[in-house]
């Protein structure tokens, strides 16, 4: 007799590690194959193959080809020149094709195969597995397409999209964000924020450092920052505002964060026409606070003047009292005088408008101007063809243009420099207009004062058309000037836009609408 | 001797137009918004009333409607320090509904003077 339980342990052992393979191979739904190649049969073929082909289990599984009925009609020829290049070279097969199952589904098969020659150096067994790869297919063309979606919104949004990684490096950029920032991705890509070129400034106008770009506070802290707003030079040294938002992103598991998408919309429009409003605003409600004084001023100055005149023919003709009280009413008159000026600059009317030519305005404020410029000023002015007519009231054209020539003068002060008065006529589209209030689209008259002076910083840009703003000594200017110069170019429905670099000068353009002989 | 009516709410204004009125010799009365006045021309039947435009209770647009509802041939000369609701200048709009004379705050003696003469010597009224 012979103790056979060590072997019947030993088979129960192997049958149920054979199952568990089984399972395995259910689940991973993979079979495994020894093809015998010049039998034209399988020498070995798991059951899985069913599954796998759709095909009845009662098929014997060795008799046969099964794959090759079944591939795909256009996977079919690449199948065999793989095949056949397998067994030339390596021996080795590794390779994904569509089969058609019986009821006409298609599956993705991926096969793996060892080939081994036999004595004559010919294929002769193939030892592989299939398998059913059709959920992974499913799963990875779900999320190209995902992806290409993703990128097409992307790609489609108004908004500048930037994609920074863990150092602050661009691995990405969309088309607005070149758009709006005047770069292509090529050079945004692996710039960092901290990159001294994007010469990017606070709302102040302050630098606005590197490190503290809304991008690289998410890296740091992980949170995301809302319109954060930044301006940035472009390369041809406009500046853009943009409104920021970012987001940072993590890879799964990690806590630190391992990107950051930035988005940005460009403000700059927005921000000039916020600004314009913000000035007329101001300008109307000191409007109204000047009509208020102005009109209590007026009630105080009817006692004031009419009981001196009383008293004054009460008094000896050559009395010291007569002198003063008549210096009172002097005082007086220059109160009421003063008083009218408010009122008018806070009633700001319709100016009377008069067809009038800008070169003979031109001529006559620089034949005023010239003998009390400086010599040191190089004075050029030119009218170009096709300037057209404006309607407006030439008094107050006039006093606009004396104040800007006297300001780009006093920019440049004794040291000189060149003065240019020019005209010229513009069309103004629609997007050009709507950032600039009270500007229609159309012909337009554009006139240009600039000077080689000392510029202004955009504190004092932002501030000029101010009431009683004033960067010259006590004394030198009311201030008035620049608010009653953007009153007259508001009351004739025009703009004026000042562009300034210190040290460089300064340019005023105005823009007023062309006289139209057809509207008539 | 002819009277003349001032009606402003300002008590320095009155007090002016009294002395410079009482020195040309005409004789003065007073009232310090709309509604007083109303009253005191039914009552004494002034030859010309001098309306502030801006005055509480009753404006000068208004006294100067109701006075020409009330008489026809009223004489009214229309003062302001400056009243203006957008681009309505109310003493512009009382001269065109039909004052017989209007006059800007601060003024001479001498131009009140001559206007109410002018305005007086008007014989055909409103």
């Amino acid at each position: 007799m012979q103790d056979i339980t060590d072997l019947k342990e030993r088979e129960e052992e192997l049958r149920q590690s054979e199952a568990a393979l089984d399972q395995a191979a259910r689940l991973a739904k993979l079979a495994h194959y020894r093809w015998s190649k010049v039998e034209g049969r399988y020498l070995q073929l798991s059951g899985q193959i069913f599954d796998i082909l759709g095909i009845p289990t009662d098929v014997p599984p060795k008799a046969g080809d099964y794959i090759d009925p079944r591939l795909h009609p256009d996977d079919r020829q690449r199948v065999f020149r793989e095949r056949g290049a397998a067994e030339a070279g390596e021996r080795k097969m590794d390779m994904e094709y569509r089969i058609v199952r019986p009821d006409g589904g298609v599956r993705h098969i991926h096969e793996i195969a060892e080939i081994k020659l036999g004595a004559s150096g010919l294929a002769e067994v193939y030892f592989g597995t299939f398998q059913d790869v059709s959920e992974q297919k499913r799963v990875e063309g779900e999320l190209r397409e995902s992806e290409e979606r993703h990128r097409s919104v992307v790609a489609a949004l108004a908004d500048g999209v930037v994609l920074q990684d863990r150092d602050g490096l661009i691995r990405a950029a969309n088309g607005s964000a070149e758009r709006i920032l005047g770069l292509t991705s090529d050079q945004m890509i692996g710039r960092t924020s901290l990159d001294p070129r994007w010469r990017a400034v606070k709302e102040d106008g302050s630098p606005f450092p590197g490190e503290m770009h809304p991008a690289m506070t998410t890296l740091k802290t992980g949170q995301p920052c809302r319109d954060v707003i930044m301006g940035v030079r472009k390369p041809d040294g406009s500046l853009t505002w943009i409104s920021i938002n970012t987001q940072p992103m993590f890879q799964p598991g990690e806590s630190r964060c391992g990107s950051v998408v930035s988005s940005f919309a460009d403000i700059t429009d927005k921000r000039r026409a916020e600004a314009e409003l913000r000035q007329a605003q101001k300008l109307q409600s000191i409007g109204t606070l000047a009509g208020g004084i102005a009109h209590e001023l007026n009630n105080l100055l009817v006692p004031i003047i009419g009981l001196t005149e009383l008293t004054i023919e009460k008094l000896p003709e050559r009395g010291k009292n007569r002198a003063n009280l008549n210096n009172v009413l002097a005082a007086a008159e220059r109160a009421r005088l003063l008083v009218q000026n408010i009122l008018a600059f806070s009633r700001r009317d319709k100016p009377s408008r008069r067809i009038i030519k800008i070169a003979p305005l031109m001529d006559e404020v620089m034949a005023m101007l010239r003998p009390v410029l400086p010599t040191t000023i190089d004075i050029r002015q030119k009218v170009e063809r096709g300037t057209p007519d404006i309607p407006a009231d030439a008094a107050l054209i006039h006093q606009v243009l004396i104040n800007l020539v006297s300001n780009a003068a006093a920019a440049m002060g004794l040291r000189g420099g060149l003065l240019e008065l020019s005209a010229a006529g513009v069309e103004l589209a629609e997007s050009f207009c709507g950032a600039r209030n009270g500007l229609l689209p159309g012909r337009h008259a554009r006139i240009r004062v600039s000077d080689t002076g000392h510029g202004m910083d955009e504190e004092t840009q932002r501030r000029i058309f101010e009431p009683f703003f004033t960067t010259k000594q006590t004394g030198d200017g009311t201030g008035m000037g620049l608010s009653v110069v953007h009153g007259i170019v508001s009351a004739h429905n025009g703009a004026i836009d000042v562009d300034s670099t210190i040290g460089r000068g300064t340019v005023f353009t105005l823009y007023f609408p062309a006289f139209d002989p057809s509207a008539i | 001797m002819k009277s003349i009516l001032v009606a402003d709410d300002d008590k320095l204004v009155r007090i002016t137009l009294r002395k410079i009125l009482e020195s040309a010799g005409y004789a003065f009365l007073e009232a310090k918004d709309g509604g007083e006045a109303i009253e005191l021309f039914r009552k004494r039947k002034p030859d010309l009333v001098i309306v502030d435009i801006v005055m509480p209770i009753k404006d000068g647009v208004r006294t100067f409607l109701e006075l020409r509802g009330f008489d026809t041939k009223a004489k009214v000369i229309a003062i302001s320090a400056g009243a203006r609701s957008g681009k309505i200048d109310y003493l512009d709009l009382t001269k065109r509904i039909g004052a017989n004379g209007i006059l800007a705050k601060p003024f001479t003696r001498a131009s009140v003077l001559a206007m109410v003469e002018r305005v007086l010597a008007d014989e055909k009224g409103a």
